[in-house]
């Protein structure tokens, strides 16, 4: 479906277009957001993050504009500011039990700071890369896990597998990871 | 939430990352994107209902330990609930809740107190009337030749001084909304005999509410009650009344009542029906005999206030105790106990009113979101009042407890009977009850309670058009499409996750490195100054910015980035900022200390300029006669003094410069377009320049204090001049840095060096 034809059916039968658009650009939503909070916020003021995107697309998104970019770049930029907007709301709410005072902020670990941009892209893509490598149903199984943090009786389901299945395979997924990273 | 650290390194990410995440490691959590999909399409119909507005509450005494995960869902369903009943009741419950009985706006003059519309309730002689129509005692004809049409006067019983007094601060302490004229028509006023008869007989009125009649002198004033609950469509109120005010005067003759003529007035107010008629009929009711501990519907529950120790959970302190009530824990500070006789003040302050109970608003976070809790936990048993401003409630909760240790040895309060069922939440008139909470707590209260005055020492920055913050702070610029020399800033953010462990977060801010001169800063804040800046929404088109400032101080980093809306013909500044504190050179999260109130409003600024960016540009690229001026180095300038000698990377022997060399080096910097920078130089001694190891020419006299040094160096792929002094400390010659440039041609130090080679 195209961005014209998408305008004709938000006109014509907006519902529809709520789906179509949803179910185009849902993961890419997700993804977007999802990397920007996951360390910081729980799953749930993710997803209403998430359902903030979508509600601010069904209503902005004008089918009358003359606005004639991609609704995908349209979509990642509102991914992005939605996501600083619950960051900032979630750095309100955290001000108070965030303390420096305390032996607590020793236990702040000091990660290692990787400089420039580039170098941290390249790492990520090799990261991804020895995910890739370990092979399906592993790659998923570990992504699920460590990347978006579901449990693994919610990978059981995704990777149509039991979930001790999916604990014994994540065991020796990461250790083969570990070492393809080590490779690295 | 498990996680490994390693994949952290995808946080942040960006495009190339996200889009390959996207195509190769979807969400995939068919559930999780219908519940989404159904909460987006929820949102945007509130949205689109016009109703807009989730207030978020911020949490102060009592902390969240787990965000229970029901609330952001039911949260939705409740403020759709209130929209697809067809009611924008919100407003209004926001304004009946908030009665305020001394507005703070208004508290210049605390002494002036806020009387009805309709009068001192207390002041005339209010009596109770018996609207009922086998009461009437006397007909009043309202037209002397229509005898037919009369206003009846109903027999009327008296009410205690006392309760007047309570019904006039209640009256008093209202804020009315006028009512449409429409809904007055409703009033039996000037009914035909035979339209009464056939009222008296269909009456519906008789709900036990009240109405009320002062007589005096022929002069009568009556305040009545028109329930239209029902009768009326429009979806303002769910419990349609109006307050009806009737003001007439009557004469007498040959025995019989006429009204005086024009001497009719009747004003109306909409007001809630069950809420008006709890609060009076409560003040009514009110036992006599018990008139010094006078009405109170809220002894079993909080109305014995006095009989806990309760405290004041006071954030400064450390933690006390974790209640857990089914999956929902808090962490409550500890606190000093209110003093008994404090305690008994408050009680009197909490019993001295009819207490109107209403539904918990199910997305509130049952008792932890208010500013000010009262907390008493002794004999296995918890209790919390929660004042909460934003919904205008009193919550209060109360169950027995039992003790468990979890596996980290932390002893848990946790609750034997779970549920919301426990839990009351009442209306609350917060402001009131702010002021006299703070009458008898004064500032011994962990929680500040004192009005909001303001505050004339403290210099504020209220509006963005006070360009001071601009002045003030020094400002690094990126252009969009130019090559920008930056720092990465990484600020960290440390916060519990659901086990209670911590949890750290990273987020990069970008510093740049290109300094914006104090002459253009003021050119440039001359030229903000010039347009009306108003408040934005974020909009969906930020379309890509054109030009970047950032600024970072030791304690806080702000950066404006300016774009233009094509579609508007607008400019827009989107600010972004942090506070932070340096620890062991990690930058942590901190509240800024600088505050600027007008980011407080909004983070967005537009204005209805075109041209602002292009304006900004032009200042930006000009070439900086600041710079011009600075970029004069004595050391190399003709005359002189002493020798200037050369050392580099390369030649570590020195090398004394001709006027020949000197105008060569200094030509060869003037050619080039410079910057100043805010890169900070790595060097506290000359053997700090030569270990960098990088390409460097330095440039000095002879080393005595106060002597220059030049150093010219290349870093991250472009030449840097830094201007030094040597200073003498502790009979060590040290160097300070004066002034650092850059300048993207990357080409000077090999000239330099291929010249000297000769």
């Amino acid at each position: 479906m195209t961005d014209e034809q998408l305008r004709h059916l938000l006109k014509s039968s907006p519902e529809k277009a709520h789906r179509l658009i949803f179910d185009e650009y849902y993961n890419y939503v997700y993804t977007i957001v999802f990397n920007r909070l996951r360390s910081f916020a729980s799953p749930e003021d993710i997803d209403e993050c998430i359902s903030d995107v979508f509600s601010d697309i069904f209503m902005k998104y004008d089918p009358d504009t003359s606005y004639n970019g991609n609704i995908k770049g349209f979509v990642a930029v509102i991914s992005q500011n939605r996501s600083i907007d619950m960051f900032r709301k979630l750095k309100a709410l955290n001000r108070k039990i965030f303390s420096l005072d305390s032996e607590e902020a020793n236990q702040i670990p000091s990660e290692e700071k990787v400089d420039e941009t580039v170098e941290k892209a390249e790492s990520s893509h090799a990261l991804l890369d020895a995910v890739k490598a370990l092979g399906e149903p592993d790659s998923t199984i570990i992504m699920q896990k460590y990347y978006y943090g579901r449990s693994s009786s919610e990978i059981a389901d995704i990777v149509s597998m039991k979930p001790d299945a999916v604990r014994k395979r994540l065991s020796r997924a990461i250790k083969r990871l570990r070492s393809l990273i080590s490779e690295i | 939430m498990h996680k490994n650290k390693e994949f952290d390194i995808l946080n942040n990410a960006g495009k190339s990352i996200t889009d390959r995440l996207e195509a190769e490691f979807p969400p995939r959590d068919e559930k999780e994107k219908e519940k989404i999909f159904s909460m987006s399409e929820r949102k945007f119909n509130i949205k689109t209902n016009g109703h807009n507005s989730f207030d978020e509450h911020t949490v102060s005494g009592v902390e969240v330990y787990k965000r229970p995960v029901w609330q952001s869902f039911i949260g939705i369903a409740a403020a759709f609930a209130v929209v697809a009943g067809g009611i924008t009741g919100g407003a209004f419950a926001m304004k009946r809740f908030r009665n305020t009985p001394v507005a703070s706006s208004e508290s210049e003059d605390n002494t002036q107190r806020r009387i009805a519309p309709f009068g001192d309730f207390a002041e005339l002689d209010y009596k109770l009337q018996k609207t009922d129509p086998d009461s009437i005692q006397k007909i009043i004809v309202n037209d002397e030749e229509n005898p037919d049409r009369f206003i009846p006067l109903y027999a009327v019983t008296d009410i205690s001084q006392e309760k007047r007094q309570k019904l006039a601060d209640f009256f008093n302490n209202f804020d009315y909304d006028s009512a449409p004229a429409a809904n007055v028509e409703y009033k039996y006023f000037g009914t035909s005999k035979a339209e009464f008869e056939d009222y008296k007989e269909n009456s519906e009125i008789e709900d036990d509410m009240p109405s009320f009649q002062s007589c005096v002198d022929n002069e009568v004033r009556r305040i009545c009650f028109i329930d239209l609950r029902g009768k009326i469509d429009e979806g303002d109120l769910k419990n349609p009344c109006v307050l009806s005010y009737d003001r007439f005067r009557y004469t007498e003759q040959d025995g019989q009542l006429l009204l005086e003529k024009g001497s009719f007035s009747t004003i109306s107010w909409m007001v809630d029906y069950e809420y008006f008629k709890n609060t009076i009929n409560g003040i009514l009711n009110a036992d006599d005999d018990t008139a010094d501990k006078p009405l109170s519907n809220v002894t079993d529950s909080f109305g014995d206030f006095a009989a806990y120790d309760f405290f004041i959970p006071d954030v400064t302190k450390e933690k006390k105790m974790i209640v857990k009530k089914e999956d929902i824990a808090y962490w409550i500070n500890n606190g000093d106990v209110i003093p008994q006789d404090k305690r008994q003040q408050i009680e009197d302050l909490f019993n001295c009113q009819y207490w109107n109970r209403v539904d918990l608003p199910e997305k509130t976070d049952v008792y932890a979101m208010g500013t000010l809790c009262f907390v008493a936990c002794d004999d296995q048993e918890f209790r919390i009042i929660t004042l909460d401003p934003t919904e205008s409630i009193l919550i209060y909760d109360h169950f027995e407890y039992e003790d468990i240790t979890d596996e980290n040895g932390n002893v848990i309060h946790q609750a034997k009977n779970g549920g919301k069922d426990t839990v009351e939440a009442y209306a609350l008139e917060y402001e009131y009850f702010r002021e006299k909470l703070y009458e008898i707590l004064g500032d011994s209260c962990p929680v500040d309670l004192s009005p909001d005055s303001p505050d004339d020492d403290e210099e504020k920055i209220d509006s963005f058009t006070d360009l001071r913050f601009f002045i003030d702070r020094e400002w690094g610029y990126g252009i969009e499409g130019q090559p920008v020399d930056y720092s990465q800033l990484d600020i960290n953010v440390s916060s519990s996750n659901s086990q209670g462990e911590r949890e750290d977060a990273t987020f990069t801010y970008i510093s740049y490195n290109d300094i914006i001169s104090v002459d253009k800063k003021l050119r440039i804040s001359e030229l903000l100054g010039k347009y009306d800046w108003k408040p934005g929404e974020m909009g969906p088109g930020i379309p890509n910015s054109m030009i970047y400032l950032t600024s970072k101080s030791d304690n806080d980093y702000i950066s404006m980035r300016f774009a233009s809306l094509e579609s508007t013909g607008q400019t827009l500044i989107c600010f972004d900022q942090a506070g932070f504190k340096i620890w062991n050179d990690m930058y942590i999260f901190a509240e800024p200390k600088r505050n600027y109130s007008f980011l407080d409003e909004s983070y967005y600024y537009v204005t209805d300029n075109a041209e602002v960016i292009s304006k900004l540009l032009e200042i930006l690229s000009e070439p900086d006669p600041e710079i011009s001026a600075s970029l004069n180095f004595p050391l190399l300038s003709p005359n002189y003094p002493t020798d200037c000698l050369l050392t580099s990377d390369e030649e570590s022997s020195e090398k004394v410069l001709t006027e020949k060399d000197k105008k060569f080096v200094r030509d060869l910097i003037y050619k080039n377009s410079w910057s100043f920078v805010a890169i900070e130089p790595n060097a506290d001694t000359e053997a700090d320049i030569s270990r960098t190891g990088s390409d460097y020419i330095m440039l000095k006299s002879e080393k005595k204090p106060d002597s220059p040094v030049i150093c010219i160096e290349t870093i991250s792929d472009k030449t840097c001049i830094f201007e030094y002094t040597l200073k003498k400390t502790d009979g060590k010659l040290i160097l300070t840095n004066g002034k650092s440039y850059q300048c993207h041609d990357n080409s000077i130090i090999e000239q330099i060096k291929k010249y000297f080679s000769k």
